[in-house]
């Protein structure tokens, strides 16, 4: 057995060893290298320099990359294809008469417009597809009568019929009028009665009473408005609007179209829009409504409080009428001067003693006496000769900065008086705020149709 | 005909040729084609020749050039069988004996256990013939740096060719017999 190896023994050993490369193989390669043949070490292996493990890791990392740049620069490549393709399926045929077919043509319009995330996508291959109208659907499109409008009266349009003989239909045929939700088809045919959602009818409601407080056209919010759309001329509660403000209330209201009975009527509890006629409403409309004051039905006077009792007993004589439309419309105006004529002739006990409370909601008098300001206001009253006894009704509208007696309009001076009074009860100004007080009651909160937040006071 | 250049640079070149062969040998054992590593040093050591000031000391050029070319070839673990086999031919080439060429491929396997730094010195040391100074400057440590690091290495060398490398020796063993 070979004795175990020596360090000494072995590095003798080389040492010894002839050179692995002899000199002569060393001088050829000098010779070449300056002679140019050699100028770089081409025997090397490429791997020294690009391992494997190094080129797999790379590789992978750059695909990866790759990929979730593609997908998050363009995340939805698919759906673009599809929708881009859907476009082009409704836009290539070119027999479809859109002037033909208004309704037809506005849906195909917003099917047209619907926005390409890549436009540069060539449909150059995609096979032209035949295109069947059958998905329109046989029934009204977009006639449908609002609930309070009347229903009987409607009438539909059918899309194929229409495409072949669109003189076929008489838009200003009032027995028989047309709704349409279809900007394009009132706009078209202005006859046709818009036909608005609730959103719809709010942001219109909105919209125009924030542009016409801004422009000066009415004092508040609370003002009834009356705006007749004529062709050539807009009417804001009988005044005529000059050529900029008519050309601005035009564009606003360009989707409600014109007409000689088209108006938009706009009060704090709704909004209506179509066409005011003799007979009757035909339109759409928003909110709270009442039934058409008549003066010669004895008792109608006060709606204010549901339940609140007549002076016999009897139920009340307004009803809560959420969304109803009378059919003899009259304005707010009009109805509440007959309210003030109503209360002031003395015919009516507005509330029942047994039935009076004293409530803490919108106006509290905080503790104070009411029964001392019912004094003092009649006190005052009589001091500036504006009734002529205690016995008599006195309403007063408490909004800033002026104050409305029995809807006759104080003087600055009055006003700061009866201003001053009422802050020493914790009764400010705002919106629907009244006080309204007979002999022997005394009730001063906000009072909206149907609806009293306040405090009531019977006094003994 | 030979330019000046050229026969400066083998002048300088043929006192170094043995050691610089020998160190290149142990350093690309296996791994890599000493020749490859011998004519990438001299082509390096060729072009800046006139940039060399102190050409008494050109073995230590070319010492650190083989050293900073073949540094990532210390990470490989495997060696190439076509780069053994081919190490096996040249030494056969010159007559060496089969039981010396073992022994040599025995002794280098055993210094590719050592550290880099352990390695360089104690090769330089035991075959190119530098002295601790010299291996000192070569490797721009301290002299008593460089003894610390070869008498580490010298026992760590000798602890893996005593007992420890059983296996190894067994192989090599047997590799001889087959060969012989």
């Amino acid at each position: 057995m070979k004795k175990p190896y020596s360090e000494q023994e072995l590095f003798n050993t080389l040492r010894n060893l002839p050179e692995e490369i002899h000199l002569d193989e060393v001088k050829a390669t000098i010779s070449a290298i300056s002679s140019g043949q050699i100028t770089k070490i081409t025997d090397r292996s490429w791997q020294h320099v690009f391992s494997k493990k190094l080129i797999i890791m790379s590789s992978t990392t750059v695909i990866i990359a790759a990929f979730s740049l593609l997908y998050f620069f363009n995340p939805s490549g698919s759906k673009d294809l599809d929708s881009n393709r859907s476009i082009s399926e409704t836009t290539q045929p070119s027999d479809i008469n859109i002037e033909d077919a208004p309704l037809l043509s506005d849906q195909l319009s917003e099917e047209a417009t619907m926005p390409t995330h890549n436009p540069t996508i060539s449909f150059s291959s995609i096979e032209p597809m035949d295109i069947e109208l059958l998905p329109i659907p046989t029934e009204p499109i977009v006639l449908k009568t609002p609930d309070f409008t009347l229903n009987s009266n409607s009438a539909s349009i059918d899309p194929k019929e229409d495409k072949t003989n669109k003189e076929s239909y008489d838009f200003s045929n009032r027995e028989h009028p047309i709704y349409a939700s279809n900007y394009s088809l009132v706009h078209k045919y202005p006859e046709v009665v818009p036909e608005l959602s609730g959103a719809e009818m709010r942001r219109y409601k909105n919209s125009l009473l924030k542009n016409l407080l801004k422009d000066g056209l009415i004092y508040s919010k609370r003002d009834f408005v009356k705006l007749q759309l004529r062709e050539n001329e807009i009417i804001l509660n009988g005044k005529k609007l000059n050529e900029d403000q008519f050309l601005k209330y035009r564009k606003i209201t360009s989707r409600i179209g014109y007409g000689p009975e088209r108006a938009i009527h706009i009060d704090t509890e709704y909004i209506l829009l179509g066409d005011f006629m003799k007979d009757g409403f035909i339109g759409s409309g928003r909110g709270r409504f009442t039934e058409s004051f008549k003066s010669d039905q004895e008792g109608l006077i006060f709606t204010l409080e549901k339940g609140e009792s007549t002076e016999d007993g009897s139920a009340p004589l307004f009803k809560d009428s959420s969304t109803h439309i009378t059919e003899n419309f009259e304005d707010r105006q009009t109805l509440e001067e007959q309210q003030l004529d109503a209360f002031a002739s003395g015919k009516v006990v507005l509330f029942d003693p047994k039935k009076s409370i004293r409530s803490l909601f919108g106006v509290n008098f905080k503790s104070k006496d009411p029964a001392q300001l019912h004094q003092e206001l009649y006190a005052l009253l009589l001091s500036h000769q504006l009734i002529q006894t205690k016995e008599d009704l006195v309403v007063f509208e408490i909004s800033e900065p002026i104050i409305y007696l029995n809807g006759a309009k104080l003087s600055e001076s009055q006003s700061d008086a009866y201003y001053t009074l009422l802050k020493t009860y914790g009764i400010n100004s705002s919106d629907n705020r009244q006080i309204r007080m007979s002999p022997s009651i005394i009730k001063a909160g906000d009072f909206q149709l149907g609806k009293f937040k306040g405090t009531i006071s019977y006094l003994r | 005909m030979m330019d000046n250049k050229q026969k400066e640079f083998m002048e300088a070149y043929e006192a170094c040729h043995r050691s610089f062969v020998h160190y290149c040998s142990a350093l690309a054992y296996g791994k890599m084609d000493t020749a490859d590593l011998v004519q990438d040093v001299l082509l390096s050591a060729y072009k800046n020749f006139e940039g060399i000031q102190n050409k008494d000391v050109f073995l230590h050029y070319l010492i650190r050039a083989a050293r900073n070319r073949a540094i990532s070839l210390r990470r490989k673990k495997k060696y190439r069988f076509d780069i053994l086999e081919q190490y096996e031919n040249r030494l056969a080439s010159k007559q060496v004996p089969a039981d010396v060429i073992m022994d040599v491929q025995f002794l280098y396997r055993s210094l590719d256990r050592l550290s880099e730094n352990q390695r360089d010195a104690l090769l330089l040391f035991e075959i190119n013939g530098f002295s601790i100074k010299e291996i000192a400057q070569i490797q721009n440590k301290s002299i008593s740096a460089v003894k610390t690091m070869l008498s580490r290495a010298r026992v760590k060398l000798k602890h893996i060719l005593s007992n420890e490398d059983i296996e190894i020796r067994q192989l090599f063993s047997s590799l001889q017999t087959i060969l012989l």
